[in-house]
């Protein structure tokens, strides 16, 4: 599953590098992200981490393709390590076994920047970009626990989409900031299980609200 | 300075002592004469020897209330708060009852009437009375053990319910948990009993046998090797002496015992489900050497209660109930188990061993269903079938290993240590081989029943506990959720929710998975 979620996005980059040749002018920048995500589901997540969020690191890149469109491929990460626990009449036990999550979106998006007219962009850089998108991502899960068999173990790639907006600001002629926000749908990622806290609470969407802030590098 | 300040201290503390002992009036039934003797003889396992035949239990032998199910010359009765000792004179007059005692960790009376009158009889007229909460017989209350042969094989009882990984989970709890073991007693420490042992004549044998008076003789007990360590017994207490010695006259108790916290990992003999919990030995059944002695009290619902009241009032996170009866119910022990998982104590109750006997419905493990917190547990054999024996009714709420020696032969029963019964049993073989019994020699002893299953969900339960799942409803839905679909799919009366699965339980649930 991983190598075809990599080979995706390799088709993607490729896909959206022809069409930059025919532009005027083509932009590819870097990216690295460091956020917050507050999982749709919440009560699951707060039973075993002590809270529906946490902190998210990823990095991209980002392919101009017009002046105001773009395209880019990213990759974030969650990990955080809680309790397993016991449900019993909205009550939750917290037993003594370890749990660790770990959310691995990779996110192919496209969007448009509001960049004004050309005019106005000659004469003096935007001071905020605003800027909207959506696409779609594999979302990969995994679950182990301190004592658990490789069988007990929960490792599942789940596809899902999302939409973006955000807002870009620039710092210098080769960097800027961002801050950026997604809302992810991940559905039927998880719930099934006879001994999964998300089928007590009947979540099952592995999706959320990233905030992040982003330091975007390049031209 | 310090001579002064021990001398004061000295005098406080014989003071205190002076202030308690005046305050118990108690009498005592019996002294032992040392707290020493040499440590237990372990004799291994009794895979060779040949098959015993059963026990009886006391009450099948030894006449001394009336071979009934009850006693006689007494009820027990709980007024409605407020009434007024008038009323309740009153009340006593009706049924000619003469005095009322108000015993100790109990909620309830004691009235004396008297020995010809029919004591089911009078609690029904008490009962009746508006201001009397309940009113019944002081039922007699059995072990839940099938009587066995003893052989050896291994402990297959273990891996059956995945064990080795449920320790990987949770490796036998902690000391802070403590599991109260309402019994026969225990053999948790060493000691000499000098008593005068008189004649008694068996009504219920073959034929109407006299077994001679032995006189004045010392009776050693000694811990049991395997279950005994450092600190591992709390706040013994024993309700059919009356006193804090509730050693083990039978065996029953220790087996149990074993089953919940046998010292594993130690190099010698078996394992136990919580090895690493206090246990507190509760003794609230006689057994046949109780009688003989001539304990004062006998094994009735009110001295159950009693011993539930102070297992909960004393720290007990579990109390394992290896015991029960047929007949009428008793709301006396439906209050006490009721009392024990309000205060947060988880309450392991044998479903009894009367399927083959008409199958009645047994108590107090019918009240278990609807009191959250505690269970009633029925027996498995060898081959994950419902145990011969095994009482079923809609009362039977989980299964556990209890054994199952018609279909598994002498090894397919649960092994745990226990005293050597050849020592124990000395009446088993006529008043000419009759001889003062010893409590110091162990072997390794299979038996059956569903006594032998319910240690297997109060072991289970201290994992539990110490797992995080503190509440004792919460512990009982954690063990019915995870456990083994037996029998009928879904809920059936033979296994209640299923087998135990403990290793499911104590890894609870995941985010996922």
């Amino acid at each position: 599953m991983n190598r075809a979620v990599l080979a995706g996005a390799m088709a993607f980059l490729l896909a959206s590098v022809v069409p930059c040749q025919a532009q005027d002018r083509i932009s590819m920048r870097g990216f690295a992200d460091a956020g917050l995500t507050i999982f749709t589901a919440t009560q699951s997540f707060k039973a075993i981490l002590g809270s529906p969020a946490g902190p998210v690191f990823g990095g991209g890149v980002e392919v101009g393709l017009t002046r105001n469109v773009f395209v880019s491929v990213g990759a974030s990460r969650f990990r955080q390590t809680g309790n397993r626990v016991f449900v019993f009449q909205n009550q939750v036990f917290k037993l003594n076994e370890s749990d660790t999550i770990t959310v691995t979106p990779l996110q192919l998006s496209a969007g448009y920047r509001f960049l004004g007219r050309r005019s106005a962009r000659l004469t003096r850089p935007p001071r905020f970009t605003p800027y909207a998108g959506g696409g779609v991502g594999w979302y990969r899960f995994s679950e182990t626990s301190a004592h658990s068999t490789a069988d007990e173990d929960e490792k599942t790639t789940n596809a899902g989409y999302h939409v973006l907006a955000g807002v870009e600001i620039p710092i210098r002629s080769w960097m800027a900031a961002a801050v950026d926000g997604r809302w992810s749908f991940v559905p039927n990622a998880f719930g099934d299980s006879a001994s999964s806290v998300a089928s007590v609470y009947d979540e099952h969407n592995l999706g959320g609200f990233t905030l992040s802030g982003r330091i975007i590098v390049g031209r | 300075m310090f001579l002064l300040k021990s001398a004061g201290v000295l005098t406080v503390l014989t003071l205190a002592v002076g202030i308690v002992a005046a305050q118990d009036s108690t009498p005592r039934y019996r002294t032992f004469i040392s707290d020493t003797t040499l440590p237990g003889v372990d004799t291994g396992m009794r895979d060779k020897d040949a098959p015993r035949p059963p026990r009886p239990y006391s009450a099948d032998v030894i006449t001394r209330s009336s071979g009934e199910a009850y006693l006689r010359g007494s009820i027990a009765v709980k007024f409605r708060p407020g009434t007024a000792p008038v009323a309740q004179r009153q009340m006593m007059d009706r049924i000619g009852a003469t005095t009322m005692e108000a015993p100790s960790y109990a909620d309830f009376q004691i009235v004396n009437i008297d020995e010809n009158a029919d004591p089911e009889a009078a609690a029904a007229t008490l009962a009746r009375q508006p201001d009397v909460e309940y009113a019944q017989a002081r039922y007699k209350i059995h072990p839940m053990f099938v009587p066995n042969d003893p052989l050896y094989s291994q402990q297959w009882n273990f891996p059956q319910i995945d064990m080795e990984h449920a320790w990987d989970v949770n490796a036998g709890a902690t000391s802070s948990i403590v599991v109260a073991v309402l019994d026969s007693g225990v053999a948790y420490r060493n000691a000499v009993l000098r008593r005068d042992v008189p004649s008694w004549r068996d009504f219920f044998g073959p034929s109407l046998v006299t077994y001679p008076a032995l006189g004045t003789v010392d009776i050693p007990f000694a811990a049991a090797p395997d279950l005994a360590g450092p600190n591992r017994f709390v706040a013994p207490r024993d309700f059919i002496w009356n006193d804090t010695d509730p050693l083990d006259l039978d065996g029953h108790g220790t087996h149990v015992a074993g089953t919940i916290g046998q010292l594993t990992n130690n190099g010698i003999g078996v394992a136990g489900m919580a090895f690493n919990v206090r246990i507190m030995p509760v003794k609230v059944i006689d057994s046949m050497w109780d009688d003989i002695l001539g304990s004062p009290f006998e094994g009735t619902d009110d001295v159950v209660a009693r011993g539930v009241h102070y297992a909960v009032d004393n720290g007990a996170n579990v109390l394992n109930m290896s015991i029960g009866r047929s007949g009428a119910p008793s709301p006396l022990l439906q209050e006490a188990i009721t009392y024990a998982t309000s205060h947060g104590a988880f309450v392991a109750i044998a479903a009894g061993n009367d399927f083959e006997r008409g199958n009645p419905t047994q108590w107090p493990a019918a009240y278990a269903p609807s009191i959250q917190g505690a269970v009633a547990v029925g027996a498995t054999g060898r081959d994950r079938q419902r145990a011969y024996y095994s009482s079923t009714g809609p009362f039977v709420e989980l299964a556990a290993p209890g054994g199952n020696q018609r279909t598994g032969g002498t090894t397919g029963g649960i092994v745990q240590q226990t005293y050597d019964f050849a020592f124990v049993d000395t009446f088993v073989n006529g008043p000419a081989r009759y001889g003062p019994p010893r409590f110091d020699i162990f072997s390794y002893q299979f038996l059956q029943g569903t006594s032998m299953s319910t240690p297997h969900v109060a072991g289970f339960a201290a994992l539990l506990m110490q797992q995080g799942i503190t509440s004792p409803a919460a512990v009982e839905a954690a063990m019915e959720q995870f456990a083994t679909d037996l029998g009928p799919p879904g809920v059936d009366q033979q296994y209640g929710y299923g087998l135990i699965n403990p290793r499911a339980s104590l890894r609870g649930l995941g985010l996922a998975k």
